[in-house]
C-alpha cells in the first residue's frame, strides 16, 4: 500500500534536486537560443549552400525521440572518450567529466529545431515592407537588421519561447534513463532501499507538477504583458 | 567505431519489434480521441465536478514528463487493480503503457478538439437546431465534422509525437523496438547499432507521417479555398493551423 512516510522520504530527496534539473533547463536553453538564433538566421535569408545542410540537420533531429538521442549520444561518449582525450593530450579520465554536460548536449541537439523554428518564424513575421522603410529612409543593411527587425522579432519570439521552457523542463526528467541526478533518480534512488517505487514516481510527479505550474503562471504572465504591448 | 556490418544484422529483429509500437500508437490515438472528445464536451458545457475533475487531469499530465506518468501508472495500477481482486501478474507490460499514452493524448487532443469545436461559428449549430435536428444530432453530424477538419494539422502533429515518445515504452518492459535493442545489447555487448537502427527506423516513419498529413491537409485546403464557402471563420481557422 502506499506510504506516506516512504513517500515523504522521497519527496525530500526530489526536492534537494531540483536544481540539478533546472541548471539543465537553463543551459539547455541559453544554447538552444544561441546556436538556434544562428541556425534561424541561416535558414531566413537562405545562405546559400549552408541553408541546405541545416534544413536536413534540422529535420533530422525533430524526428528522433529524445531518449533515443540521449542513449546514442551516451554511448558515443562513452566509447570514445579515452580515445579523444589521448589524442588530445589530456590526462584527464572519464570519471572526472560531470556527465550532466554530456545530458546537456544531448538534450540541445533533441530542442534545437523546435527553438531554431520558433526564432525563424518570428524574424520571417516581420513585414517586408519594414525592411524597405529603414532602407527607404537611409538606414544601412545592418543598421535595418538591429535597429528595426530585431526588436519586432523578439517581442513576436519571447512568448512562444516562455512556453517551451516548461517542455525543456520536462525533457530534462529523460536523463534518468542514462543515470544521471535528477528529480526523478533521486527519487528513485531513495526508493531502491524500501522497494516504494510508486511512492518514488509520485513524489516525483507532484515536484514535476509543481514546478510546471510555477513555469505556467510565468509564461501566462509574460505573455498577457506582450499582448498588451502589441 | 560503428559497426554497419551489424547494423544491418540487427535490422530485421529490431524492425520485427515494429507492429508493436504500430499497436500502441493506434490504440493510443484512438482511444485518446475518444476520450478527448468526452473531455471537450465536458469543458465546453462545463458540465460540474467532471469539469474540475478534468482541469486537474489536464493540469497534471501538461506539467509532468510522460517518463513519470509512465511510471507512476506501472507502478499505481497493479496496486489498485489488485485491491479488487484483480490478478495482476497475468497483464500484459503493453497494457500500462497503452493505458499513460491513452490518458496523456486525451488531455492533449482533447483541448485541441475543444478550441477546434469552438472555432465552429455557432450559427452552424443554431442552423442544426432550426431544422429540427436534436443537440446530439446536430453535435455530431454538423459542428464535428467542421470541427475535425480544423483540428486535421494538429493531429498530424500529435501523431508523429506520439509516435516518437512510444520509445519510452520499453522501460516499463514492453519488448518494442527498444526493448529489442536492450535485449540484444545484453546478448552481444553492442548496443550503439542497435539504437542507429532505432533511429533509422523512427526517422523514417515519423518522416513518411509528416508528409503524408502535409499532403492531406494541403489537398483539403485547396478544396476549402476551391469552394469558396462563405464561412470566413472556417476557413481562416483551417488556413491559420496549416
Amino acid at each position: 500500500m502506499f506510504s506516506i512516510k516512504f513517500f515523504l522520504l522521497c519527496l525530500k530527496a526530489a526536492i534537494t534536486h531540483i536544481p540539478q534539473n533546472l541548471i539543465m533547463t537553463g543551459l539547455v536553453l541559453v544554447i538552444c537560443v544561441i546556436l538556434g538564433t544562428g541556425i534561424a538566421l541561416i535558414r531566413a535569408y537562405r545562405v546559400p549552400v549552408v541553408c541546405y545542410i541545416f534544413d536536413f540537420l534540422m529535420a533530422i533531429c525533430k524526428v528522433l525521440p529524445a531518449n533515443l538521442v540521449l542513449l546514442i549520444v551516451f554511448v558515443i561518449f562513452n566509447d570514445n572518450f579515452k580515445r579523444v582525450a589521448k589524442a588530445l593530450n589530456l590526462s584527464i579520465t572519464i570519471r572526472d567529466v560531470n556527465k550532466m554536460y554530456v545530458a546537456v548536449a544531448a538534450l540541445v541537439i533533441c530542442c534545437i529545431s523546435g527553438i531554431s523554428e520558433l526564432i525563424r518564424s518570428g524574424i520571417m513575421s516581420v513585414p517586408k515592407g519594414q525592411y524597405e522603410a529603414g532602407y527607404s529612409v537611409g538606414m544601412t543593411k545592418s543598421q535595418t537588421f538591429f535597429g528595426i527587425i530585431v526588436p519586432q522579432a523578439v517581442r513576436n519570439i519571447i512568448p512562444p519561447l516562455t512556453s517551451t521552457i516548461l517542455s525543456l523542463l520536462k525533457t530534462t526528467a529523460l536523463v534518468s534513463v542514462i543515470g544521471i541526478e535528477d528529480i526523478m533518480t533521486a527519487a528513485v534512488g531513495e526508493a531502491s532501499i524500501t522497494y516504494a517505487f510508486l511512492e518514488a514516481y509520485v513524489a516525483a510527479a507532484l515536484v514535476f507538477w509543481v514546478l510546471g505550474l510555477v513555469f505556467e503562471v510565468i509564461s501566462g504572465l509574460v505573455e498577457r504583458r506582450y499582448k498588451k504591448m502589441a | 567505431m560503428v559497426d554497419w556490418q551489424l547494423v544491418k544484422e540487427y535490422f530485421p529483429d529490431i524492425a520485427a519489434k515494429f507492429p508493436i509500437t504500430l499497436k500502441m500508437v493506434i490504440i493510443s490515438i484512438s482511444l485518446g480521441l475518444l476520450l478527448g472528445f468526452i473531455q471537450a464536451i465536458i469543458r465546453i458545457n462545463k458540465v460540474p465536478v467532471l469539469n474540475q475533475l478534468a482541469l486537474v487531469q489536464i493540469s497534471y499530465i501538461r506539467c509532468t514528463p510522460v517518463i513519470t506518468q509512465l511510471y507512476v501508472i506501472y507502478f499505481g495500477v497493479p496496486i489498485i487493480l489488485s485491491n479488487f481482486g484483480f490478478d495482476v501478474g497475468g497483464i500484459n507490460k503493453e497494457f500500462y503503457a497503452i493505458l499513460a499514452y491513452t490518458l496523456n493524448q486525451a488531455v492533449f487532443l482533447g483541448e485541441n478538439i475543444r478550441s477546434s469545436l469552438q472555432a465552429v461559428p455557432k450559427g452552424q449549430f443554431d442552423a442544426g437546431r432550426s431544422v429540427g435536428m436534436t443537440e446530439a444530432q446536430t453535435l455530431l453530424s454538423i459542428v464535428t465534422p467542421q470541427a475535425l477538419y480544423i483540428s486535421l494539422p494538429m493531429l498530424g502533429t500529435f501523431l508523429v509525437a506520439l509516435f516518437q515518445g512510444t520509445a519510452l515504452a520499453y522501460l516499463v518492459g514492453v519488448t518494442d523496438m527498444m526493448g529489442k535493442v536492450k535485449l540484444l545489447g545484453a546478448k552481444t555487448g553492442h548496443t550503439l547499432e542497435g539504437y542507429i537502427v532505432c533511429a533509422i527506423i523512427f526517422a523514417v516513419i515519423s518522416i513518411i507521417l509528416e508528409q503524408v498529413f502535409r499532403v492531406l491537409n494541403n489537398k483539403l485546403d485547396f478544396a476549402n479555398k476551391k469552394a469558396k464557402t462563405d464561412d470566413n471563420t472556417v476557413l481562416r481557422a483551417a488556413g491559420g493551423n496549416a
